[in-house]
């Protein structure tokens, strides 16, 4: 049988579709070449990536923001790679970079310059924000995920890494002169490193900081409110947070996460951590039942008296709608809530906030919780996974971090020369604090099964907040809800996935240091 | 096919073929046509229903890890039947539900009693399905801010005088609860309600009238004549609004997030929670499964029971 393509016989058609095929094949080898002669000029592409491009112009009027870098150039990693280099090796490849559906915009925006830049084409798979750990992990387990790059909430990094889903990074770091020195420890060891190994770049660098209302507790504190001195412990919080829970008029005393899983956990460990808690003892064996634990616990069960209604089922959308409100004279939560408080398009409470150094626990130390955040991945199985690497090298550079935290979008930087930068300061009120918090930070580490075991025992928590349960009994059920967690991940057993003595540096920073105040 | 494979080839015109013999299929078939005609059905009906079931019934005997299946057996189910957690979303499930179904149940046959003889009903109609046209989600945020973030329901007590300070829903077990049954009644009596006008409407009025001839009040035609009447579709409509209660996903999800400390974690979020946030597919896969055969059993039972005694 003969077919007829368009007067083309089945055969001919067949041989000279090979012929094409072989020779673009060929050609293809040389793509990167064709690739480079088409990119821009690396300097006028650099050039762009400034505050005038891409903060707000709102929040440029309103702060009188020029030209003037909110970063320090010498440190930016766009402006030190060799971008020649890059292009030389790598034009004409391809990324594909799994995010949030919700972000594909935003981040289609800021990948336009690196592929500019690079010459690396990026392809964004969207994921449903909802989905993404599942998609990530049904993936994973395929052994060939469709993705080179992912970004995702740091507490999962342990269940990414530990079964050796993600692509160690410390060769393209040294090669690419990534500064990792500049990120803060509490970031570099906890969303980075795992088992000694780099394997991610932090991302969202977050922070859980104390706010207060200055037009409700003023009063209360008799005076101006000092950063260090008006609110020294938490018993303070306790006593000023009831005192301004009866004042009525829509603001109650404070509010905080108290819903079920880890918005629970989160707050315990924040409060908890102060008192000097650590999570596990060297033998990875749960100290949840410690005095410490126990004392964070009866702390943040006798401020939720004094929380706003609905706490119980408080995560960060709740808590953070009852701060920019204006209903609660008090805040725990990240220190973003103190940046957007200070926009006038996201908040009600525009100048009437403060945003102070941890109160302090007796017998306790001065531990700030670096919770949550998130970091950025490059598969184990990626295609091309140095390109992945110079791509999220470009997301989380210092000059487009600063430039978030301008624009108040939620996503921090954790560099040690953006957060000390004196012009990002002037637009981002929690700054001076948070930045001096980073030097004594407390993190949980990224073990493979954290995630579920905050989720565990938060739901404990939860039941203790709503007085089901007393405190003993939520840390004493959450201990043996994370025994059994660490069992099935193989801790205890000589198959354990990660060793103590590789996420203890991360746990606590502060260790010898002076305090900032 | 055979008989009608002249009038095909014809164009639909049936004309006789007076020398041609109709044609035969093989035995084979014959035998077999009748499942070729239902395979299309039965491969879409397997494909999202029976392998996905099939694959939780399996899934349901091993312990799945980031790392692999582990073979467990019964395990997941013995554990479960000692899980604190896996009874107090049974509970809530059938506390939650039950009250729900019982108002809406009440509500839904009072309105539709007293308005089915309205002239007027089909075009008013509409207005009362309103509740049930709307995007579940979106009624879940709606009754959360009602109730929680904006505080308005609170606001309303406080400005009638009836409470004295903000209402702490989430606060309190039964309250949590309430706003739960509140947003299910809302929005889902309108299906019980169009269900029970239609049923009413189509029971024949003669006996109405003969009964009211003979002197019966309103409540006693209600009572006696009405309701058996209306046995079969109550209990098709109740068995319908239960089986979907009972899968009560989205209000907890929005609203409550099974707080506060799991008293309003159905057995839907339980499932999920288990799946999806503490990664126990095998766990939440034999939840599943035990919740369908409590489900098909419950809902066997109560139509068998009812149609059974509507017999005698």
């Amino acid at each position: 049988m003969t077919m007829k393509l368009g007067g083309l016989s089945r055969r001919s058609f067949l041989r000279t579709g090979t012929a094409f095929g072989l020779a673009a094949g060929v050609t293809g080898l040389k793509t990167p070449a064709f690739a480079q002669s088409g990119l821009g000029d690396i300097q006028a592409i650099l050039d762009g990536i400034s505050v005038e491009g891409y903060v707000r112009e709102d929040y440029r009027k309103l702060y009188n923001m020029d030209n003037t870098p909110l970063w320090d150039p010498a440190k930016d990693w766009i402006r030190t790679v060799d971008w020649e280099k890059v292009r030389s090796e790598l034009a004409g490849t391809t990324v594909r970079f799994a995010i949030g559906a919700a972000d594909q915009e935003s981040a289609a925006v800021a990948i336009a310059p690196f592929e500019a830049l690079s010459g690396i084409k990026v392809e964004l798979v969207p994921i449903p924000d909802d989905s993404i750990y599942d998609k990530a992990i049904s993936e994973f387990i395929s052994g060939n995920a469709s993705f080179d790059a992912l970004q995702f909430f740091s507490a999962w990094l342990g269940d990414f890494a530990g079964p050796g889903f993600l692509a160690p990074l410390d060769d393209y770091a040294a090669k690419w002169a990534l500064p990792l020195d500049d990120f803060h420890d509490t970031y570099r060891l906890n969303y980075g490193y795992f088992g000694g190994k780099l394997v991610g770049i932090p991302f969202d660098c977050d922070i859980q900081m104390v706010h207060l209302r200055k037009s409700v507790l003023e009063p209360i504190l008799g005076g101006p409110i000092d950063l260090v001195n008006s609110v020294p412990t938490y018993d303070e919080l306790i006593r000023i947070t009831a005192e301004a829970n009866k004042l009525g008029g829509g603001v109650a005393g404070i509010g905080l996460l108290g819903a079920r899983g880890f918005w629970s956990t989160y707050s315990w460990e924040h409060i908890a951590a102060q008192a000097g808690m650590q999570l596990f003892d060297e033998n990875f064996d749960p100290l949840l039942t410690s005095e410490a634990s126990m004392k964070g616990l009866d702390t943040l069960l006798a401020l939720s008296k004094n929380a706003i209604e609905g706490v119980a089922g408080a995560g960060w959308g709740e808590n953070r709608a009852a701060w920019l409100g204006g209903q609660v004279a008090a805040n725990i939560s990240w220190q973003d809530s103190g940046t957007q408080a200070m926009r006038p398009d996201q908040s009600q409470i525009v100048d009437d906030f403060v945003t102070i150094y941890e109160p302090r626990i007796a017998g306790g130390v001065f531990a700030p919780p670096n919770i949550a955040g998130s970091t950025s991945v490059v598969t184990a199985t990626s295609q091309n996974p140095e390109g992945a690497f110079l791509m999220l090298a470009f997301l989380t550079t210092s000059s487009i971090m600063a430039m978030n935290e301008a624009n108040a979008n939620g996503v921090a930087p954790g560099y040690k020369s953006v957060l000390t930068n004196e012009n990002l300061r002037k637009v981002s009120q929690p700054m001076k604090v948070w930045s001096d918090s980073l030097e004594h930070a407390w993190c949980s580490p990224r073990l493979p099964g954290m995630f579920e075991m905050e989720q565990a025992l938060g739901n404990e928590i939860n039941r203790a907040i709503t007085g089901q349960i007393t405190g003993k009994e939520a840390l004493e059920n959450g201990q043996a809800a994370w025994k059994a967690i660490m069992a099935k991940n193989g801790f205890g057993t000589d198959k354990a996935p990660v060793q103590y003595a590789d996420v203890k540096a991360g746990t606590y920073v502060g260790g010898g240091k002076a305090l900032p105040f | 096919m055979a008989a009608i494979a002249p009038a095909h080839r014809t164009g639909g015109v049936a004309q006789a073929a007076p020398n041609r013999a109709p044609r035969r299929r093989s035995p084979a078939l014959r035998k077999a046509f009748p499942y070729l005609l239902v395979a299309p059905a039965l491969l879409y009906l397997m494909a999202i229903t029976l392998y996905p079931g099939a694959f939780a019934i399996y899934q349901s005997l091993f312990v799945v890890t980031f790392k692999g299946w582990d073979w467990a057996g019964i395990d997941n189910y013995t554990r479960l039947l000692g899980d604190r957690e896996f009874w107090a979303a049974l509970g809530n499930t059938a506390v939650i539900g039950g009250i729900s179904l019982v108002l809406q149940t009440v509500i839904a046959m009072t309105m539709a009693y007293f308005s089915y003889r309205d002239p007027m009903i089909k075009g008013w109609r509409i207005v009362f399905l309103m509740p049930m046209l709307f995007m579940p989600s979106a009624v879940a945020f709606i009754w959360k801010l009602g109730f929680n973030d904006g505080r308005v329901i609170s606001d309303i007590l406080l400005g009638l005088g009836i409470v004295s300070k903000n209402v702490d829903w989430l606060g309190s077990i039964w309250l949590a609860r309430l706003t739960l049954i509140v947003a299910d009644v809302w929005q889902w009596t309108p299906f019980l309600f169009i269900i029970f006008v239609a049923a009413l409407q189509g029971q024949d009025q003669e006996i109405e009238e003969a009964a009211r001839l003979d002197g019966a009040s309103w409540p006693a035609i209600f009572w006696n004549i009405s309701l058996p009447m209306m046995r079969p579709i109550i209990v098709v409509a109740i068995t319908l609004r239960g089986i979907d209660i009972t899968t009560m996903f989205t209000n907890v999800y929005i609203m409550t997030q099974g707080s506060p400390g799991g008293a309003t974690e159905t057995m839907s979020f339980f499932i999920y929670r288990q799946g999806f946030r503490m990664f126990n597919f095998g766990y939440a896969s034999a939840a599943s499964v035990l919740m369908l055969v409590m489900t098909v059993v419950i809902a066997q039972t109560v139509v068998k029971r009812a149609f059974h005694s509507g017999k005698k």
